[in-house]
């Protein structure tokens, strides 16, 4: 015999060597047990998922709410262009600098 | 189809009492399959009802009536996968290289003792079937279970998988040369599984 034939007679064989089950008398009953037990499971998720989209939703509302109320004040640095921030600038380091070039210069005068 | 289309419907529609004449109808054919894929008897009755809860579930995404048992197939056949996966995860059993001497020699021992006894010789076969597909994955035994145990067409399987024929035919090819070669390396192993078929 062939070494395939072998192995589908080995194959046949298994399959009239495993046994029929029978299903027990608690069968059915315990397959609605465990579509209960998933169906609680799936209530219980579906809970906590709205619970969560509700207080996200909240949240976000209240956001929304403090950054559109009249009172909050809105900071007039960043209210400005860059480069109206760059022409208002006359901050000191600016002149610092110009000086230290002035003092290395042994005290000539640049402009 | 065990079932008309009719009952399918209404069991799509929420129906627990057409749901549950579904249960009766196929569960001892789901058993059996469950039995030859797993071949864990401890275990068959708590896998099929895991394939039960997973069709509760999933009935209102059956596209068709038509489909229904290729897609039970489907359910059956993944929670069999699932089950030896986790079982090979769980005690990493012994694989077909494994397959020892004191192996072969308890099993042989115990079908030679009692060969009277067609049951021990039966589950000397089981326990040799399942050291051979021991050799290809989880997947694949599953496969090549449908195909050659359970007499399920490429056609069947196509449904079943969603496979295209020519991958469907490549994978059981391989799964079955692979088991192919671990039997021809055991063999010796099993005269009196051989010798059994002669009678």
């Amino acid at each position: 015999m062939e070494m395939r034939d072998q192995l589908d007679h080995l194959l046949s064989r298994y399959r009239q060597s495993c046994p029929e089950p029978e299903a027990g008398a608690g069968f059915t009953p315990g397959v609605w047990a465990r579509i209960e037990a998933r169906r609680n499971w799936i209530w219980k998720l579906q809970v906590y998922a709205r619970g969560l989209v509700g207080a996200a939703a909240a949240a976000c509302m209240m956001l929304a709410a403090i950054e559109l109320s009249p009172w909050t004040e809105v900071n007039p640095l960043y209210t400005k262009s860059y480069l109206e921030a760059l022409d208002d600038d006359d901050a000191p380091e600016t002149l610092t600098y110009v000086d230290v070039i002035h003092h290395l210069d042994g005290g000539t005068e640049i402009q | 189809m065990l079932v008309d289309f009719q009952l399918i419907e209404k069991a799509q529609r929420g129906d627990d009492a057409a749901f549950n004449q579904i249960v009766q109808v196929y569960r001892k054919r789901i058993l059996g399959t469950i039995s030859r894929l797993i071949g864990r008897p401890e275990d068959v009755e708590d896998v099929a009802q895991e394939v039960f809860v997973r069709l509760y579930y999933s009935l209102d995404q059956l596209r068709a009536p038509e489909v229904f048992e290729p897609w039970l197939y489907r359910l059956t056949s993944n929670a069999a996968y699932d089950y030896l996966r986790r079982r090979q995860k769980r005690k990493g059993e012994a694989r077909m290289a494994d397959l020892t001497e004191e192996h072969v020699i308890l099993a042989d021992a115990e079908a030679g003792a009692k060969q009277d006894s067609q049951d021990k010789q039966a589950a000397a076969i089981r326990d040799f079937v399942h050291a051979l597909l021991e050799e290809v994955s989880e997947e694949d035994r599953v496969l090549l279970l449908m195909k050659e145990v359970e007499g399920l067409s490429l056609k069947e399987l196509q449904e079943i998988y969603g496979l295209k024929e020519n991958a469907m035919k490549v994978r059981l090819f391989r799964a079955r040369q692979r088991v192919l070669k671990a039997y021809e390396e055991s063999k010796h192993k099993i005269g009196f599984i051989m010798s059994w078929k002669a009678e």
